[in-house]
């Protein structure tokens, strides 16, 4: 079975689900805009692997002499970029020229580098252990590799001081793409230099792939909770505005006490309070009493209300 | 400065914005951030001391008041984002300018820390954001209904979901 195909198109029909859920979100928020262009051109990485149509008729449609694999790493490169300025948007930066400009030469350094390998036919899945042994193709391994490595450093620089708790799984998947670009830059230097034993050099070739491929999926599975949390949060606060709003009718409550409130996550608030001051004042039935908990335990998760201790607050000038 | 109740839920809203407009707080403000505002707004001393447990019965929160300070006592036996409802419920009230005269029952174990000159604002656990069904000439009623209101446009700047900046970039 081949691991690296089935792995493409599993990882292919992820990044499309979450393309497609995220689609009204990033409408909404121009924020997530880089990181679902990062999820689209990772996509087409992906599908330029072979994972939807076969390697070889791509490649065909191309001239037949790998130019597939220049595409996907092209679109790799582009996609791991988009991540990487989506997690420096934290920390207020946004897409400058001056990084578009290291993009941009990454990319044509990596074209160029690729044009210049004299024997690039058949078309082959594994393009640079079959050729690997020309110089032109250690530097363009070199370049592209080389340029994931930043890319991934950078990455993990833009995500320091996140706390939240999905960002250690992407930071492990972000470390381990980028040892596995080393690694893999190890590999092809030790081919190029014609090093042995050969089963020496094809050991260091397999370490690369579990580092990389699990790289990838631990970072998409880190970065897949921020687009199905909120989805599934709001899930919840609908059911439970829905049950809150029924307790609180009965009792002298209106709709439109409520109307204003917005969001699920914020009229569900204003309803618990509610029905927890009605509940100091009268029984609740078990089922409020349920539903209270519940919403409790939701809204001390999900809401981040600070603790409340002592305090003071002193008249400044 | 004198206090007038509103008349409408127009201008319970109305003042209400006004105020949270005063109050000058950044886009999401911490607790810290607000008490302090209200500080110095007010010109008063605040405390806040999470006190009490299910003994205080049917009130949630005091505040006791004196023309240089505010001590807010919230019952501390309740959920943290209700406890959170309280302290702007009570700071709302010390902005409004809300004097208060009510007395806590004799046995209230909130009467213990109530001292000479201070009065006495308790949240009590009637309807206050029931604009629809409120009495307008009940002034301890609109009373309560003007620091619900505001407390309700302060807790929608505090209450955040905990990764909003997060899963506006990567969800």
């Amino acid at each position: 079975m081949n691991w690296i195909l089935l792995f493409s198109q599993l990882a292919f029909a992820v990044m499309a689900i979450i393309m497609f859920i995220r689609l009204p979100s990033i409408v909404r928020e121009p924020s997530g805009r880089l990181a679902w262009l990062g999820t689209f051109t990772g996509s087409i990485a992906f599908a330029a692997t072979g994972a939807v149509i076969p390697l070889g008729l791509l490649d065909s449609w191309l001239g037949g002499s790998n130019v597939i694999n220049l595409v996907q790493n092209g679109f790799a490169t582009i996609a791991f970029w988009l991540m990487m300025q989506a997690a420096m948007s934290f920390e207020g930066a946004g897409v400058t020229r001056r990084s578009l400009w290291e993009l941009a030469t990454m990319l044509a350094a990596m074209t160029t580098a690729f044009l210049l390998i004299p024997h690039r036919s058949p078309t082959a899945v594994d393009f640079i252990h079959d050729f690997g042994e020309q110089p032109m193709v250690w530097v363009y391994t070199m370049i592209h590799m080389g340029s994931w490595a930043i890319i991934m450093v950078r990455a993990l620089r833009g995500l320091r001081g996140r706390t939240a708790r999905p960002y250690l799984i992407v930071r492990i998947g972000a470390a381990s793409i980028a040892i596995a670009s080393a690694i893999k830059m190890v590999y092809i230097t030790m081919r190029v230099l014609g090093v042995q034993p050969e089963a020496g050099v094809e050991l260091v070739r397999t370490v690369f792939v579990f580092p990389f491929y699990g790289g990838i999926i631990i970072a998409m599975a880190g970065l897949s909770t921020f687009a199905i949390a909120p989805r599934a949060r709001r899930s919840t606060l609908r059911a439970l505005r829905a049950m809150l709003l029924r307790a609180n009718l009965g009792r002298g409550f209106d709709r439109a006490d409520v109307a204003d409130a917005g969001e699920n996550a914020y009229a569900t608030y204003r309803l618990a309070v509610r029905l927890t001051d009605i509940a100091n004042s009268e029984p609740l039935t078990r089922r409020e009493r349920t539903l209270l908990r519940t919403t409790t335990r939701v809204l001390d998760r999900q809401m981040g209300a600070p603790k409340i201790v002592r305090m003071t607050g002193v008249p400044s000038a | 400065m004198s206090y007038e109740p509103s008349k409408d839920p127009a201008q319970v809203h109305e003042r209400a914005a006004e105020l949270l407009t005063r109050l000058d707080l950044p886009e999401h403000p911490d607790l810290a951030q607000i008490v302090s505002r209200v500080a110095t707004i007010t010109g008063k001393h605040i405390e806040i001391e999470p006190l009490g447990d299910s003994a205080w019965e049917t009130i949630t929160g005091l505040v006791l008041q004196t023309p240089a300070s505010a001590t807010i006592l919230v019952r501390r036996s309740d959920p943290r984002w209700y406890q959170f409802h309280t302290v702007l419920h009570e700071l709302s009230h010390v902005l409004f300018g809300h004097t208060g005269c009510a007395t806590l029952p004799i046995q209230h174990p909130g009467s213990a820390h109530v001292r000479a000159g201070q009065t006495v604002l308790a949240r009590g656990v009637s309807s206050p954001d029931f604009d629809h069904e409120l009495d307008y000439t009940d002034r301890t009623a609109v009373m309560e209904a003007e620091a619900e209101r505001l407390s309700q446009l302060l807790s929608r700047l505090v209450l955040q979901p905990r990764r909003s900046r997060d899963e506006a970039v990567f969800g």
